[in-house]
């Protein structure tokens, strides 16, 4: 095993999770987020000489999932192709009362809005990132953005008192 | 938005507790299959253009031999006559 491989092995451990974290809100799959997270891994194994390279190879795999969750999400956009491949949307596995309220309100938003969110107030981009990452204008991100937070603003009120008893 | 933070990362951990990294062999066994899929489509593409030649190749001599052919004839009818 070369020093590369090495290095690859332990970025590898490193950002699965991570990643697959970050993509179960914006696909609402457990399994698709895995399968767009071992795409995206697949992209980084066969360019690591120079994606190991880079300043933040993280950021790198985070833009690459984001686009590999789009382009699937294209293909799938028919109702009827997305459930012969994958059942019904939306197959994550339990979680708490705040945890499927969330989903609930997240099937609501377009897998975009979802998209502006994530990568807003998880991945901490800026609004004019966002807008170049995904080619739309600034204003198409902050209108997503904004509905985005309407979708999911009645559930924080909820979400502080639980956090709050807890 | 600190709490919107707090709401997604809650969810995302509730869904994402238990799940662990393939091994990394899986990954390295995608990236062979998809290597020979590349590889066979290109060697398809490459296979298929020099079909392609060659039967164009055929059609135009085949073409020019028959219009040489035509000529002989009529030059010959015309010595005839």
């Amino acid at each position: 095993m070369t020093g590369n491989d090495v290095g690859f092995e332990r970025f590898y451990g490193a950002s699965y999770r991570p990643l697959v974290r970050v993509l179960v809100p914006v696909v609402l799959d457990v399994h698709a987020a895995e399968e767009v997270a071992q795409e995206a891994f697949l992209r980084a194994y066969r360019n690591w000489h120079k994606v190991s390279g880079y300043e933040d190879p993280h950021a790198w795999l985070y833009r690459v999932a984001m686009r590999v969750a789009i382009s699937r999400w294209r293909r799938l956009r028919s109702a009827s192709a997305a459930l012969v491949r994958y059942g019904p949307p939306g197959t994550v596995e339990g979680g708490d009362e705040i945890s499927l309220s969330v989903l609930a309100a997240l099937r609501e938003l377009p897998l975009p809005q979802r998209q502006a969110l994530v990568m807003h107030h998880m991945l901490g981009m800026p609004v004019a990132e966002i807008a170049t990452e995904t080619g739309v204008a600034i204003g198409t991100v902050k209108a997503r953005l904004s509905r985005g937070r309407s979708a999911l603003a009645p559930l924080l009120a909820d979400f502080q008192e639980v956090a709050g008893r807890e | 938005m600190n709490e919107m933070l707090l709401l997604l990362e809650r969810f995302a951990n509730a869904q994402t507790d238990t799940i662990a990294a393939p091994p990394l062999a899986v990954l390295e066994a995608r990236a062979r299959r998809r290597s020979v899929s590349r590889s066979l489509t290109s060697l398809s593409v490459v296979v298929l253009i020099v079909i392609g030649l060659v039967i164009g190749l055929a059609s135009v001599g085949l073409a020019s031999e028959t219009g040489r052919h035509v000529d002989r004839v009529t030059a010959l009818s015309t010595a005839g006559r």
